[in-house]
């Protein structure tokens, strides 16, 4: 098993590598003003596997020298999905949204009671709940292999502490619901009522407006604003705020009727 | 407090000192006031007796005492305490006096006291009021004046002020308060003043309102009833035998009249009263670029609020430094008195002889109806050569403080990346791996050890060779675990369950197991060597399955 993972992580260095020699030219790109260059170099470390909040705050800053301020929202806020307590993140999010058209609150992350979430990233949380699980299981394991040969556990309450702390610590960010959303990166697009040609326009949404997503059907997202109205956008006219996603368009994914 | 002042002040003298405090130094015929003759650091022998001019009476009232601990060492202040009261009108004075402490004799300044013609509404019970000026300019300070007389002993007392219509409150001072009692063909009137500073502000004519006062007295009527029944009452609060007395002063008709617009100069300071102005540097030899601080008073009884000195004059041999003034203004007497103090460093420029011009205000006078101004005497200074450039100038700000101004903002823009990052996967699904991978290792070790102790069966021989390992200490107990790893050693080398174990079966493994399996037995009432015991149940079990006890 050990074996395994090790060949996994290091399966990972040549890809990490490679991620950090493009991290690297696009900072010197956007520093030597060509910001263009910038976000394809980021991009490029985004394809090889780089999802943290230093690439989305470089690839926001890309795309917001190059004038989509759109897209530079949606790749701050899955930055600051990957570091919550990022001042700089929040500071550029901020200024971005100062020159918003649509004055709408953006999805906030439903947290419930574990409120380490709203500083601390979900993907470090897991894994040091992992860490508290895998040290209640190393003293269990070693509390058996003593008690074999006639000798007491090691800290029996220290391990159960760590692995009731460890289960509550990793379970949370699968608990919590982060916000799925969508920024608009285009200067103006129309929601409509149903998918195909008998729908009529609800509402219009302006570049840099943060809605919550709904559903994705074949080319169009079903988004919903902070006053319940809903609409269909098209894909290709938002960019994901989850850090996890592609940069491209909307993938079509789950089937359905079209209807809001 | 003013006690504590007077130590304060006086804490540095070491010598024994007398000094002579009187309530007020203005009365009215029938007044009674109070003196106080303090002695400090000394005792006097016997009671000073204090001399009053012929339109006095002074009555020796008691003395006190008081020790306090100033910088480090003890004072003592005793105080003399005289009613010195007035019983005809005219200037009298009250002291000089001598008091003798130990083997010196301190001597006490004589005070001055204007005795008044009594009011004929004094010997009268109720409220009067009036204003110091019923025909007061624009901006010039007024004292409303309310008096209250009551023959009975005032409890309690509330007033509610009038609507002062044509005027503010002058802000630099509060409203002052003072009680006293007059003497009148054999009756004592108590008198109780408010009064009250005001600033005219409207022109034209104008009404000061009614105000009210409220007196509270002892009921002597219901204080004669039950006695005993009203003390209990009274204990918790359920009655009141106190009766209120609401009387009302008159509205006071008046006419404030404007500034004359005739001769008005255009440097008018705004102030309006009589006023006196003076400067008095902090030294009169300076060096070139050193400072010397100039203060400036100016005394009057008009408001002062909000006033700033005229610049000092530029090319004058100096610079000037203004410090914010400090205004300190009070009712006494029932007149206004107000002051301000300027501080003005002053860095001469050339060395010589530097004289720095009087300060002038022009401000407008009532009484005479003018406008004149008020000047300072000037200022002559001796300038010497200063210390060159490390000069410094004196300011009465905060001089520690940072001097720059807080980086203002000229745009706003988003904040730079980091040039070095980390790169990993820090997404949820990017944690997933190392994750399991953490909980996953030491989950398979603990559940290989647990597996393996299912499937791996110990050595019989062996657990019972470890029993033994951890015999107890107590020697019942440690009786009885032996008897028991006996048993099942038996029962396993019989092949037999150790429970159904007798003696004839114990037999059959021979002389010494059956002499060990008796020896066990008898041992639980004593008389027995439980090591000797302990011996032979090992070697019993070391001998194994074929071995022979």
């Amino acid at each position: 098993m050990s074996a395994l993972v090790l060949a996994l992580l290091l399966a990972g260095a040549p890809a990490e590598a490679s991620a950090q020699a493009a991290y690297a030219e696009g900072i010197t790109a956007l520093r030597d003003g060509q910001p263009a260059t910038a976000a394809e170099a980021l991009a490029r470390a985004h394809a090889d596997g780089a999802r943290s909040a230093d690439l989305y705050h470089a690839l926001g800053n890309a795309w917001y020298r190059s004038g989509e301020r759109g897209r530079a929202l949606a790749a701050w806020r899955r930055g600051q999905q990957l570091e919550p307590g990022n001042g700089d993140l929040a500071a550029n999010v901020a200024h971005a949204r100062a020159d918003n058209l649509d004055r709408l609150d953006p999805p906030e992350a439903r947290l419930g009671p574990f409120l380490w979430l709203s500083w601390l990233a979900p993907g470090r949380v897991l894994l040091a709940g992992a860490a508290l699980l895998g040290l209640a299981l190393s003293l269990g394991a070693l509390g058996t292999w003593r008690r074999r040969r006639g000798q007491a556990a090691v800290l029996p309450r220290v391990g159960l502490g760590a692995g009731l702390l460890g289960l509550v610590l990793g379970a949370s960010p699968f608990l919590a619901a982060p916000p799925d959303a969508v920024v608009v990166v285009e200067p103006a697009v129309e929601a409509v009522s149903t998918l195909g040609g008998s729908g009529v326009v609800l509402f219009e949404l302006h570049e840099g407006a943060e809605v919550a997503r709904l559903e994705v059907d074949r080319d169009h997202v079903l988004v919903a604003l902070p006053d319940g109205r809903k609409g269909w956008l098209p894909a290709a006219a938002v960019l994901s705020t989850d850090p996890a996603a592609p940069l491209g368009a909307e993938p079509s994914a789950q089937g359905g009727d079209g209807a809001p | 407090m003013s006690l504590l002042v007077l130590l304060l002040s006086l804490a540095s003298a070491l010598a024994a000192q007398a000094q002579l405090r009187l309530e007020s130094q203005e009365l009215v015929e029938g007044q009674t006031v109070t003196a106080r003759l303090l002695v400090i650091d000394g005792r006097a022998r016997g009671v000073p007796s204090l001399p009053a001019g012929e339109g006095l009476q002074v009555q020796f009232q008691g003395q006190s005492s008081e020790f306090s601990w100033v910088n480090g060492r003890s004072t003592r202040v005793t105080a003399y305490v005289y009613a010195v009261s007035a019983v005809r009108a005219g200037t009298w004075s009250l002291g000089p006096a001598e008091v003798e402490v130990g083997s010196e004799t301190l001597a006490v300044e004589a005070l001055s006291l204007e005795v008044g013609e009594r009011d004929a509404g004094l010997s009268q019970a109720g409220v009067s009021a009036e204003l110091s000026d019923d025909t007061p300019f624009l901006g010039q300070t007024v004292v409303y004046r309310m008096q209250y007389r009551h023959t009975e002993r005032l409890l309690d007392a509330r007033w509610t002020p009038p609507d002062y219509d044509g005027f503010v409150t002058e802000r630099s001072a509060e409203a002052a308060e003072r009680s006293y009692t007059v003497e009148v063909d054999g009756q004592t009137v108590g008198v109780k003043e408010v009064h009250v500073p005001l600033v005219a502000v409207g022109e034209g004519t104008r009404t000061v309102g009614p105000s009210t006062f409220v007196g509270v007295f002892a009921d002597q009527r219901r204080a004669s009833g039950s006695r005993g029944r009203r003390d209990l009452f009274e204990d918790f609060g359920l009655t009141r035998n106190v009766r209120e007395d609401r009387a009302v002063a008159g509205s006071i008709p008046l006419e404030i009249r404007p500034l004359p617009a005739e001769g008005k100069p255009a440097d008018f300071s705004g102030l309006v009263g009589r006023f006196g102005l003076r400067a008095v540097p902090g030294a009169t030899r300076v060096g070139v670029g050193e400072s010397v601080t100039l203060t400036i008073e100016l005394v009057g009884d008009g408001t002062m609020v909000g006033l700033e000195l005229p610049p000092a004059p530029e090319d004058a041999g100096f610079r000037a430094y203004d410090d914010a003034p400090e205004v300190a203004a009070q009712v006494r007497e029932g007149e206004f008195m107000s002051k301000a103090t300027f501080r003005r460093a002053l860095v001469p420029e050339a060395e010589g002889e530097l004289v720095v011009p009087p300060v002038e205000l022009v401000v407008f006078d009532p009484v005479d109806e003018a406008y004149v101004t008020v000047r300072s005497e000037p200022v002559v200074l001796q300038v010497g050569p200063g210390s060159g450039e490390d000069a410094e100038v004196s300011s009465f700000s905060e001089d520690d403080g940072p001097r720059g101004e807080e980086v203002g903002a000229r745009g706003d823009d988003i904040l730079p990346a980091p040039r070095e990052a980390s790169l990993g996967d820090a997404t949820l699904q990017g944690a997933l791996l190392p994750a399991a991978a953490l909980v996953t290792l030491p989950g398979l070790a603990w559940t290989g050890l647990l597996l393996a102790g299912l499937t791996r069966r110990e050595d019989p021989w062996r657990a019972l060779a470890r029993r033994l390992d951890a015999l107890p200490a107590e020697p019942a107990e440690r009786l009885g675990a032996l008897e028991a790893t006996f048993r099942e050693a038996a029962a396993l080398r019989l092949g037999r369950p150790a429970p159904g174990l007798d003696e004839a079966a114990v037999a059959e493994l021979g002389e010494g197991a059956l002499a060990l399996y008796r020896d066990l037995g008898a041992a639980r009432y004593g008389g027995l060597d439980v090591a000797d015991l302990d011996a032979r149940v090992r070697a019993f079990v070391q001998a194994g399955p074929g071995g022979a006890a």
